[in-house]
């Protein structure tokens, strides 16, 4: 963990990973980037809308019998609503993002985008297949897409308004893919893993939601590593 | 972790209907974009601050829901709240359906969809599925039922895509009772779910429903047969019990002893019909078992009928055995024929051991005189019969195996014949012709 001082107001700020680049300040919302040994501040982050998320800052997980701590989010807007992304933190220092969308869960892993699925992709349809690590994923989804808001840590820069185009792929045993074009930088990134039940990640430390029940998570059954802190 | 920070609570959020000025709930906030105000039954985008009107007034708004918005009610391990209501219809108005939109902040949506009276909870799935007629999902197979296209009739409530009364999508039912798999096309996209058959009593007692709803009329696509479950059980139940039944008649047969007491050849006349002849006095050994009474007689194209009174002789107490061998057989336009047969076998069970004696009365067609060929001096000789008699202790006895065999036969037959009643009134239904199934889906223009 690395702690700096916000250029903004001064409050302290804690970057948990190592490949965390941006932060959003907790008391005065300025989006905080991590150069080298310094940070500087990127112009301030707007409030994130409300919603009914059950998952917050600190929420943690198992996945594949291993923990995993969310540790931000990006609120996605496109023109049929939002959703939300959270980075979490995880062992092996993989870019790891739950993404929480129409009450749909899925966890995926960063991977390097092959060009030809970069250029596959580069004028995408609806049903159009391709070949991600050996195995068929079809187009599901293709939206234009913008940063409504942030919070905490993030292992991209991505201030509010970043237009992307988010192409998700689906596969036939509830495989996930996503790639993303970020319209201004015009880097595309692409993240692989899949769709699963809430009951199946054994999450603890959630959002209380006033009016509902916290269901009961099974206990996890862990593989090596000791839980995050 | 580091500092949690916590934001406004996910509870109800309300806002202004731009149309009348009602305010409007909101439950799934931050995910619901569209909602119905419930006073004057306008449809909102409520996905930005702008609050654009999609619809104005629906023509009747209020409508008696089985379960009301904001009910909410506990199914497969969760809390479920009513958030949504669509009613859906064909384009010709001949039938229509309910749809429930489910909401739990954990487990994302949830539909149950009611059609006359027959209940689905069903999930959107986020799976590729093979378009063809009959796709596979989570290891089964799904058979082409119905393909429609319908219309949005009425929404109510609130929902996490776009809506409108009158928006068209083409829809096809694949069917595994009780489950179903259902794909969605808008024009846009392609969606789809999968649902569970659930009895309405389930629903009624999930969500505290009190007041009595009408019961389901006809069958549903992905109804289970009432007997589905018990057909397989009774089919495993009556082999299993054919296989105990098998291995005990083997036993059974094995330890026969088989023990001819008598065997002898017995000459009967015509004169002496009526009149019982005795057997000597034989043992019959054993505290008590079957015995066999065998009747066998080379009759031709006749019969012989011998009534066998078998008395004990300690006791009187007497058990009768009626033997009637009878053998015709011939040539018509079909060829030769025959039929009956010489011998003929009875068993008398529990029959105690002790000293028996036999009475044998026998009449037979070889004691007619036949007109033209019988002289009056052979009649009044006696025309004679011979017949073999064979008595024996502790037999191999197989009509109580063919009876329970039968009735084994019995119930799974019963079961499987209504259950294929029962399939075939709902296939029935089925908008899908078998002979003329097409391959390709056809999407909705």
């Amino acid at each position: 963990m690395q702690t700096y001082n916000c250029p903004s107001c001064g409050a302290e700020i804690k970057f948990q990973s190592s490949i965390s680049v941006t932060c959003v300040c907790s008391s005065c919302r300025s989006l905080i980037v991590r150069k080298d040994k310094d940070v500087e501040a990127m112009g301030k982050m707007a409030e994130l809308p409300d919603d009914i998320s059950p998952f917050q800052i600190g929420t943690q997980g198992v996945y594949e019998g291993t923990h995993f701590g969310l540790i931000g989010r990006m609120k996605i807007g496109w023109e049929d609503g939002c959703w939300n992304e959270w980075f979490m933190y995880t062992d092996g220092g993989k870019k790891g993002w739950l993404e929480e969308a129409q009450g749909f869960l899925a966890i995926s892993f960063e991977e390097t985008l092959p060009d030809s699925i970069k250029k596959e992709l580069q004028s995408p349809k609806l049903g159009h297949f391709v070949t991600i690590d050996g195995k068929p994923f079809s187009v599901a989804d293709i939206k234009e897409t913008e940063c409504i808001s942030s919070e905490g840590e993030l292992p991209l820069v991505a201030p509010k308004g970043t237009q992307s185009t988010s192409i998700d792929l689906i596969s036939r045993d509830g495989g996930f893919a996503s790639v993303e074009y970020d319209k201004g930088s015009g880097s595309a990134h692409l993240y692989v893993g899949e769709y699963l039940e809430f009951n199946q990640l054994h999450f603890s430390n959630l959002r209380e939601l006033p009016g509902w029940k916290m269901p009961l998570t099974p206990e996890p059954a862990l593989i090596g590593n000791k839980p995050h802190g | 972790m580091g500092d949690i920070k916590k934001y406004a609570p996910g509870s109800v959020k309300t806002f202004t209907c731009p149309n009348c000025g009602g305010t409007i709930g909101i439950r799934a906030v931050g995910i619901s974009i569209t909602a119905v105000c419930q006073s004057c039954g306008s449809i909102i985008d409520i996905a930005n601050e702008e609050l654009n009107i999609i619809s104005k007034a629906q023509k009747n708004t209020k409508v008696d829901l089985d379960l009301p918005l904001g009910t909410r009610g506990h199914l497969f391990g969760a809390d479920w709240e009513v958030i949504g209501y669509t009613e859906r219809g064909d384009l010709d108005d001949t039938f229509s359906w309910s749809e429930y939109l489910l909401f739990n902040p954990w487990q994302g949506f949830r539909f149950l969809v009611e059609s006359d009276g027959h209940w689905t909870f069903v999930k959107m799935l986020r799976q590729e599925i093979e378009e063809v007629n009959s796709p596979e999902y989570n290891g089964k197979r799904y058979k082409l039922f119905s393909r429609d296209n319908i219309k949005v009739n009425y929404v109510l409530g609130e929902f996490y895509w776009r809506t409108k009364v009158g928006e068209k999508a083409s829809v096809e039912d694949y069917v595994a009772p009780p489950y179903i798999l259902s794909r969605e096309d808008s024009g846009q996209d392609v969606i789809w779910s999968q649902g569970t058959y659930i009895r309405p009593q389930v629903i009624q007692d999930a969500f505290g429903v009190k007041e009595k709803w009408t019961p389901p009329v006809g069958i549903a696509p992905n109804q289970p047969s009432p007997v589905g479950e018990s057909l397989s059980a009774a089919v495993i139940a009556a082999m299993v019990a054919m296989i105990c039944l098998i291995v005990f008649q083997i036993m059974m047969v094995s330890h026969t002893k088989n023990q001819v007491l008598i065997d002898t050849t017995i000459q009967m006349l015509s004169t002496q019909k009526g009149t019982p002849q005795t057997t000597d006095e034989f043992d019959i050994p054993d505290k008590t078992g079957n015995l066999e009474i065998m009747i066998a007689s080379p009759v031709d194209n006749n019969w012989l009928e011998v009534e066998a009174e078998l008395v004990n002789q300690s006791t009187q107490e007497n058990d009768q055995a009626l033997e009637t061998v009878e053998y015709y057989h011939g040539y018509d336009s079909d060829g030769s024929w025959a039929e009956g047969s010489q011998v003929s076998r009875d068993i008398l069970s529990a029959v105690p051991g002790g000293k028996y004696r036999l009475l044998l009365t026998a009449d037979a067609g070889a004691f007619i005189p036949v007109y033209g060929k019988t002289t009056p001096d052979e009649v009044a000789r006696g025309l004679p019969v011979k017949y073999q008699l064979r008595v024996t202790r502790d037999v191999p006895d197989w009509s109580n195996f063919w009876t329970a065999f039968l009735l084994l036969i019995v119930c799974p037959s019963v079961l499987w014949l209504y259950h294929s009643s029962f399939e075939k009134r709902r296939w029935a239904e089925s908008s899908i012709t078998l002979s003329g199934s097409p391959t390709n889906i056809r999407k909705y223009e």
